[in-house]
């Protein structure tokens, strides 16, 4: 009840006319980075951040969230109608939803992909208010190794989820992890790595990190794809066509089965909405009634990916608000923003009824962001889609012009840019060597935490290091981390055990 | 397998190893006040410095191991539809062009200690035109009035609604960015 009452008073803070208008830009922002193929939400929310800077932190959360939400769906209309998906998550969409779209269906894929993104928003939003409070209530209960071992578990999984290599992937990680230690250790006091650099003794902003590796980085290897002329075809129609009650029902346990997934992938640090939308996509295959026929254009195929990418959305919230935890890299910049304006996000920021408020307006702002996406989605298509018709050479140079410039407005310091461009070139040195990027961003995001809980617990438990083990929470958590580094070998392993064994058979 | 490409195969790991020898070296001499029965400011990072190693020996062994270095995708990577579907609507991410990256990043640098001295009008002016033309748009009727254009807007938001104080430069260049700041009505 208390909840509601809460909810309700966000509702009459979002429609208060400056929030309003910047949750309706964060939705078209949104949907204009998520259409653009190489440019991606995380970069819109990165590029947005200097904008906040200026404003209040309910409108700059608000904003951000916005247009992560909205950077979910949109991207299907380009893939749908034009078999040119705009992020990669929007990749499983292109199979089913391009083959509706061949028999002359395209207004009905569009209907599919929009109640799929209209339910996981809406499911995982609902699901995200009743998981917050009591989270928040077990995470007040967490001490030093109970974080250190949170952390630690977001990031093995951010690693296993990484890339084709985990050696590359933990390479990239510990780097990350080594930036994080950069400037004056804040335990000791103690100069660490600066090399007497002015600009390295206050250590690596990780926002400059964020925007120089996925802004800069990524912009990088836009212009080294060359300049690429995308032909679209002329789409039958702009039109959607909803799906009948009949037609849902029909496929209710594809829309329960991904919005789960979707809410629990997205809780997981580093599993985010392209893993979602790919997972689901795979569970659908595997298990679902139609599964042998998808990839031949039915619904299916389009609702699992979509709810389960929407769907993640607010999973990944989850954590953020009541840990303090972001486990993705547009998540991080929610928690960026949230530093700039002095509050940590996290157990505490339920124990105020400010905060609470505050709290509870941004998950109302998630349920307006929903039916707001898919309002525009469904009116202003054609609009959208013209986003596509931007010369990229025009694109190139703006993005990179927001990075920089949004660098510089952080703390009016050419420094930071010099550091955005170094983790950009950095960024496009690792694309050529095979090492992926986001393991790095996320360990120079969550370094300073594992290690102020890691020093924490061995100031308090006096260097003994099995305090992580016996604690029931931590020890929980440290195991899942040690499946989830096991995982990806595991998985070749029995991959490779069954192909032998369909051999033998065919043999 | 020839030997010069498993040289190139292997060098950023023996580069990073070597660095990583050499960070483990500055970590030992960080100065602080020790606590008997305290980790100090040194573990984490010497932590973290040796599993970086270990990384890195491993992968330099895998790859002297094998011929290959490819190893089996994890979870959530699209499967081979993926390639079929996607790669003919030119979204694959061959990086053809690598010189025109290089000279992105050095025209970065280049505008970035150009900048206290130009400002920030005239610099990014040829900036923005240089990032346009290497992103594809050849045409100078095009290529001129976007960089102006461009850089008017970044320079109106940024300084009249965000209010950030960009460089102005110095000389001649900043009479340019104080004449041009007045135009756009910023004081």
């Amino acid at each position: 009840m208390e909840s509601l009452t809460l909810l309700f008073q966000g509702l009459l803070d979002i429609f208060q006319p400056m929030i309003f208008l910047c949750l309706v830009i964060g939705l078209v922002i949104g949907m204009a980075v998520s259409i653009m193929p190489g440019l991606g939400l995380v970069m819109g929310v990165v590029l947005a951040l200097p904008f906040t800077y200026t404003m209040g932190l309910k409108e700059s959360i608000i904003l951000l969230t916005a247009i992560y939400m909205s950077g979910t769906y949109a991207g299907c209309f380009t893939t749908i109608l034009y078999r040119i998906p705009g992020e990669p998550m929007d990749v499983p969409l292109l199979w089913d939803g391009w083959g509706m779209t061949k028999r002359g269906e395209a207004a009905k894929a569009l209907g599919w992909a929009l109640v799929a993104a209209f339910t996981g928003g809406m499911i995982s939003s609902a699901v995200m208010v009743g998981m917050a409070a009591p989270l928040s209530q077990l995470a007040l209960s967490f001490g030093a190794p109970e974080y250190f071992a949170a952390v630690f578990f977001g990031l093995t999984t951010v690693v296993a989820l990484a890339g084709n290599s985990l050696g590359n992937a933990l390479i990239s990680l510990f780097l990350g992890l080594l930036v994080s230690t950069i400037g004056i250790d804040s335990t000791y006091g103690a100069d660490r790595f600066s090399f007497g650099s002015p600009i390295l003794i206050n250590g690596v902003p990780f926002v400059m990190v964020l925007v120089g590796m996925y802004g800069f980085g990524e912009i990088l290897a836009k212009i080294g794809q060359g300049a690429s002329v995308v032909e679209k075809p002329a789409p039958s129609s702009y039109k959607t066509r909803f799906p009948t009650w009949a037609e849902m029902w029909e496929i209710r346990s594809t829309i329960v089965r991904s919005t789960v997934l979707g809410t629990l992938l997205g809780v997981i640090p580093g599993a985010g909405a392209t893993i979602s939308s790919f997972v689901s996509y795979g569970i659908e295959k595997q298990y679902g009634k139609r599964g042998s026929q998808i990839g031949t254009g039915i619904p299916e195929g389009i609702v699992a990916p979509q709810i389960a990418s929407t769907a993640s959305v607010a999973g990944h919230l989850v954590p953020l608000m009541t840990l303090g935890l972001p486990g993705s890299g547009a998540t991080a910049v929610i928690l960026a923003a949230f530093l700039l304006h002095g509050v940590q996000p996290g157990p505490f920021l339920f124990q105020s009824p400010e905060s609470t408020q505050l709290a509870y307006t941004i998950f109302t702002s998630m349920f307006v962001s929903v039916i707001g996406m898919c309002l525009l989605g469904f009116l202003w298509i054609r609009v959208v889609v013209r986003v596509l018709m931007i010369p990229q050479g025009l694109l190139v140079a703006i993005v990179i012009m927001f990075a920089l410039v949004g660098a510089f407005a952080d703390r009016n310091s050419i420094s930071d840019v010099w550091i955005v461009v170094f983790f950009g070139s950095l960024a496009w040195i690792f694309g050529r060597f095979n090492i992926p990027v986001s393991p790095m961003v996320l360990g120079a995001i969550l370094g300073p935490i594992a290690e102020d809980s890691f020093t924490r617990s061995m100031i308090t438990f006096h260097n003994d290091w099995t305090v992580f083990f016996r604690q029931p929470i931590s020890a929980f958590l440290l195991v899942l981390a040690g499946f989830s580094l096991l995982y990806p070998s595991l998985r070749s392993i029995l991959a490779a055990r069954s192909a032998q064994r369909l051999k033998s058979r065919s043999a | 397998m020839s030997i010069r490409s498993k040289v190139f195969e292997i060098l950023p790991y023996v580069v990073l190893l070597a660095f990583a020898t050499f960070l483990y070296g500055v970590a030992q001499r960080f100065v602080y006040t020790p606590i008997p029965g305290q980790i100090g400011p040194d573990f984490w990072p010497r932590m973290i410095i040796v599993l970086l190693s270990v990384c890195c020996v491993f992968e330099i062994g895998r790859r002297l191991a094998f011929s290959s270095a490819a190893t089996p995708a994890p979870a959530a990577v699209p499967d081979e539809d993926y390639e079929a579907e996607v790669a003919p609507l030119d979204l694959d991410h061959e990086q053809t062009h690598p010189w025109f990256v290089i000279a992105a990043i050095a025209a970065s640098v280049l505008y970035l200690a150009a900048l206290e001295w130009t400002g920030f009008f005239v610099a990014t002016v040829v900036y923005v035109s240089v990032l346009i033309w290497l992103g594809g748009v050849r045409r100078l009727a095009v290529l001129v009035p976007s960089g102006f254009a461009i850089t008017l807007f970044f320079l109106f938001v940024f300084s009249k609604v965000i209010y950030v104080s960009l460089p102005i430069g110095r000389g001649d260049f900043e009479r340019i960015s104080l004449t041009i700041l007045k135009l756009l009505g910023v004081h």
